[in-house]
């Protein structure tokens, strides 16, 4: 016997040589008939055999058109068009022909243009009619017939075929193109002479298993060696989210410094969201193109636990009550309050925090990221939704400095940027109020917005004249787009399950 | 925030001095004013603080930075020439019930020229837009002085009883006429609507002059490069508020060299423009607290006139300095915006930042750790977390779920878009959107999503309650019940009971109500074909839906 011949006949595995004796048939659903071996199996082997050139395999592969989701559903329904024609027995108002018919407006639409194409219809002042005899309706479209005959082969189709499948392809999901691959095999000299000596193949191990160990079965025994060059198929681990993996490892620092991580609902009132941050209630940022106001049908919040805060912020905003401040100089009123919207600004929770008397520690460090909603279309620079980052430092001993070295420290941990500069800025509820700035490749980047809390916001809550707070807040989203070279801020939600598993 | 336009040029004729463009952004920069394009002598800049008025004109601009430079210290000093008898402005007290106030005055020897002209509309927009809430507290006229005979009049009409020629059109249209064919009249038109007369401006002559807050006459409400002197006035409802944004455009026009003049109105027993200054009083010892520095009395007076203040110490209280607030700044409400002066005027940079030694132990949100350790079981099972959005819409929630709409879910009133309607109920429908978005992927796909949903509850503060879910979904060729059971089990301690469900957006006889217990705490099931293919979904899915609230 040749050596190689020998050597393929040592390597077998069981799989193949189970097979094997049926490779003189021609299909692989004939050996299955005849073999009993599960059909993955067997053309698993028949790319084993083909490499090992027991036989030539051609592979063809064959592009068949088949039903898609919606052409199933239209095969048992009928088309849109053959639906809409079905209930035209007489002249019919276009929206009672849409009620009438069930077709969404996406359907109905399509189907009026298919009927007035075929000239079967006619449209005059929203009246649709039948203009051809009672034959001519039941006929069966070109449409109609051709999706009968689905699955066909592509290259199959005739001239007319074809441009009917074009003209379907354009319609949602009614037919797709389905890869269908076939396979024909012959023996080669090689596996003739294999087949020959099947018989004198030895009896090699295939898997080890945990009785050929206990009862040495492998003594004297040779293992089939593997075809080691295959490629395996690819697996997926398990991963975090990047953006959250990226905020959770923001929120282990912030809680290596001592902060408290804190949280509100995404559904606030007007008072939390805004009154309480000084914002006067006329401030154009409380409008309807800056915040998503909640159905008012749900009703009002219920705000009768705070009414004392009430009073003493609509005041503040009124004439400055004892804050030392002028106010805004006008009259504050409740019912605006109490007004639901989804949160706008990530400040709801520390206004919140701070006005709880029994859980706030003086001096406390709290931070929270907020989901909040502003009402944007949305691009690669901005979203509809996002997480803001935002903390407090409430203490009597801090000040302006204080604030500047916490802003130099988190842009040391949390954005690794040694080079920062700190500019006045603009916030209604903070003053002195500092954007932090950091060198980034060459470019001065605006990291976080942070302030001094108006004696305005404090007092009203309930703080003294001198605790003061530290507030500050970081642009994590940004942070997070440029440690990970993203320019599309979509991205921090991706939908791509392939990024994810990249990344 | 307002955004506008100057020269940069303009602005060192303004200042007297020449700026490198980093130098100018820099300045700009400290005075909370973004330069947004630097390669031009047209300059964008943003004006970040939204109360600061005086701000929005380059005269203004220029203002605050001859402070910082030192070519002019302190309050500018602007005296109206006093001619009560010349300019008279008659308030029919009629106007009372329309647009009762109005504050005027003369500006003089002004040279113009298209910069200048577009500058004026400029201020005067961006004035209008913000400090005049589109119009409807405050309008702003700009007259032609030179065509106008005195006394002028301002005073209400009939709409059908008088006519003019509205600026930038050639036929004389009646009030009503120009509301409902002028271009302006349209936009601005319902401001007047609802009263029986319109309000008007009109000179000596009986010709009219404007009708606030709508147009101007063709006649004098237009300014040239011919024009000399103009006439200002701005009309609305708080005299305060008008004679404000007066102040903001004389004085500009001040630092243009024009010759300002009072007027005097009749009626209202004023006379206008006033530059009246305010006064503050504030310890030395506060602003020193704040800042963390230590200032002398005679510093910080140095640096509140840089800023364009004014201030000296109390001879009776050494420690106390009475700062005057010129008319221009009404922004400072509160001794902290004057110690923020004091520190701009310092120089942020030149505060030395100090590490706060304040030590709290810190922590998470026991929900945050539930999560994490919940994230990480999950990951160890070859789950690919995801993350989407709370904000959905009715369709993905209820229609592509089969499920009738619920009363739970919270709607918005003011969507954007069909996309974006209201807030998830489910996380569910998120999970599935998800899969469709990546049938094209390798499979099998194994996601999960920790994360809030939102629904109604009238008991609550806010209307609404949240919930802290787990969802996750296994799609595969294979993808059944078992499979995601085993990880259900493996999830949860507790000893968990299935009770069957029929819920339509599963396979009937294959969906749970997860009880542990005896408590309902979400559901699991094979999800329906029928929701497959609304999600255009070519493999099967098992998904489970839990509430972590609830498991504790």
């Amino acid at each position: 016997m040749e050596k190689q011949v020998q050597e393929i006949l040592e390597n077998l595995s069981s799989i193949e040589k189970k097979v094997l004796p049926f490779m003189e048939l021609k299909t692989l659903e004939e050996i299955h008939e005849k073999s009993q071996v599960p059909k993955a199996n067997i053309s698993k082997a028949i790319q084993l055999f083909s490499q090992k050139k027991i036989i030539d395999l051609n592979t063809e592969s064959k592009k068949i058109i088949s039903l898609d989701v919606n052409g199933i559903e239209y095969h048992k329904r009928g088309l849109p068009e053959r639906r809409l024609l079905d209930i035209l027995e007489k002249p019919i108002k276009l929206d009672e022909a849409k009620k009438i018919s069930g077709l969404s407006d996406n359907e109905f639409t399509i189907a009026l243009g298919t009927l007035k194409k075929k000239n079967l219809i006619s449209l005059d002042k929203g009246i649709m009619s039948i203009i051809v005899s009672k034959e001519e309706t039941i006929k069966k479209f070109s449409e109609e017939k051709f999706l009968e005959l689905l699955p066909l082969p592509l290259e199959s189709l005739n001239e007319k075929q074809k441009s009917i499948y074009e003209q379907l392809k354009l319609r949602k999901n009614i037919v797709f193109l389905n890869e269908e691959k076939t396979s024909t095999f012959e023996l080669t000299e090689l596996g003739k002479n294999i087949l020959k000596n099947l018989d004198k193949a030895t009896d090699s191990i295939d898997q080890l298993t945990p009785e050929i160990i206990k009862e040495e079965k492998w003594k004297n025994k040779k293992f089939r060696a593997y075809n080691l060059s295959i490629e395996s198929s690819k697996i997926y681990g398990g991963k975090r989210q990047p953006y959250l993996k990226f905020l959770d490892d923001v929120k282990k620092e912030l809680i290596s410094i001592g902060f408290e991580e804190a949280q509100g609902p995404v559904i606030e009132s007007n008072f939390w969201n805004c009154d309480t941050l000084f914002m006067p209630q006329n401030h154009p940022a409380r409008g309807i193109h800056d915040i998503y106001f909640v159905d008012e049908k749900y009703g009002k919040a219920d705000l009768r636990k705070y009414l004392e805060k009430i009073k003493d912020v609509g005041k503040t905003h009124s004439n400055g009550w004892k804050t030392g401040s002028d106010g805004w100089n006008y009259k504050f009123n409740e019912e605006d309050s109490s007004k639901l919207v989804l949160r706008s600004q990530g400040t709801a929770v520390s206004s919140r925090i701070l006005a709880d008397k029994q859980k706030l520690k003086i001096p406390g460090k709290y931070f929270s990221i907020a989901r909040v909603f502003r009402p944007d279309i949305l691009d690669s620079s901005h979203l509809t939704e996002f997480n803001q980052l935002e903390g407090i430092v409430v203490s009597k001993d801090v000040n302006l400095r204080h604030l500047m070295g916490l802003l130099k420290l988190f842009a040391e941990r949390i954005a690794k940027s040694k080079k920062i500069k700190l500019v006045p800025s603009y916030f209604p509820f903070t003053e002195p109020s500092v954007e932090l700035q950091a060198y980034f490749n060459g470019k001065w980047l605006e990291l976080g917005g942070a302030g001094i809390f108006r004696q305005e916001v404090t007092m009203p809550l309930g703080l003294d004249k001198d605790t003061r707070v530290l507030a500050w807040g970081l642009g994590i989203d940004r942070l997070f787009m440029i440690k990970e070279n993203i320019t599309d801020i979509r991205e921090l939600f991706s939908q791509d399950l392939n990024f994810l598993r990249r990344k | 925030m307002p955004t506008i336009e100057i020269s940069k040029t303009d602005l060192e004729e303004l200042c007297k001095k020449k700026f490198s463009i980093e130098n100018l952004k820099e300045l700009l920069e400290n005075q909370k004013i973004s330069l947004e394009n630097d390669n031009k002598d047209i300059l964008t800049l943003k004006i970040e603080d939204t109360n600061r008025a005086d701000l929005l004109s380059v005269e203004g601009i220029a203002r605050q930075l001859k402070g910082t430079i030192k070519k002019e210290i302190g309050i500018p000093v602007y005296k109206p020439e006093k001619n009560g008898k010349s300019f008279i402005v008659k308030i029919d007290p009629k106007v009372s019930r329309v647009r009762p106030f109005t504050a005027c005055c003369v500006v003089k020897n002004l040279k113009f020229d298209d910069y200048f002209i577009q500058q004026i509309i400029q201020l005067q927009e961006k004035l209008t837009d913000t400090f005049g809430k589109k119009r409807k507290e405050a309008a702003i006229g700009v007259y032609d002085f030179d065509k106008i005979k005195w006394p002028i009049t301002y005073t209400t009409f009939k709409p059908e009883s008088l006519s003019f020629q509205p600026l930038g059109t050639s036929e004389m249209l009646n009030l009503k006429q120009i509301l409902e064919k002028h271009e302006k009249g349209k936009e601005f038109g319902h401001l007047l609507k609802a009263y029986k007369e319109y309000p008007v401006f009109i000179d000596a002559d009986k010709q009219v002059l404007s009708m606030p807050p709508i147009i101007n006459s063709e006649y004098s409400g237009k300014v040239t490069k011919d024009t000399k002197n103009v006439f200002i006035e701005v009309s609305g409802f708080d005299f305060e508020k008008v004679s404000f944004i007066l102040n903001i455009i004389a004085s500009a026009l001040a630092e243009r060299k024009g010759t300002i003049y009072s007027v005097n109105l009749q009626g209202l027993n004023k006379t206008t423009p006033e530059f009246k200054s305010r006064i503050k009083k504030i310890k030395i010892q506060d602003i020193n607290s704040l800042l963390g520095i230590k200032l002398t009395a005679r510093e910080i007076n140095e640096l509140l006139y840089k800023q364009r203040f004014y201030s000296k110490q109390d001879p009776k209280d050494k420690d106390l300095l009475i700062v005057e607030i010129p008319f221009f700044r009404k922004d400072i409400i509160h001794e902290n915006d004057l110690i923020e002066e004091i520190a701009i005027s310092y120089g942020y940079n030149n505060l030395e930042p100090i590490e706060p030694k304040i030590y709290t132990q810190g922590s998470i949100l026991e929900e945050t750790q539930t999560n994490n350790d919940l994230s990480e079981k999950l990951i160890g099972l070859e789950f690919q977390e995801i993350l989407s959005f709370m904000l959905t819409n009715e369709k993905e929630q209820f229609d592509n779920m089969a499920l009738n709409e619920s009363k739970e879910i919270i709607k918005i009133k003011n969507p954007l878009s069909e996309t974006f309607t209201c807030l998830r109920h489910s996380l569910l429908p998120s999970s599935l959107k998800f899969l469709s978005n990546n049938i094209d992927k390798d499979f099998p796909q194994k996601i999960f999503e920790i994360g809030k949903i939102v629904v109604t509850d009238q008991k609550k503060e806010n209307k609404s309650r949240e919930e802290n879910r787990l969802c996750l979904t296994i799609s595969h060729s294979k993808a059944n019940f078992t499979e995601i059971q085993e990880i259900l089990n493996y999830l949860i301690k507790e000893k968990v009971q299935l009770k069957p469900k029929d819920l339509p957006s599963f396979i009937s006889g294959r969906c749970a109500e997860i009880i542990i217990n005896k408590k309902s705490i979400g559901i699991i099931g094979e999800i329906h074909p029928k929701v497959l293919s609304k999600w255009k979904l070519r493999m099967p899915a098992v998904s489970l839906e839990i509430n972590l609230d609830d498991l504790n």
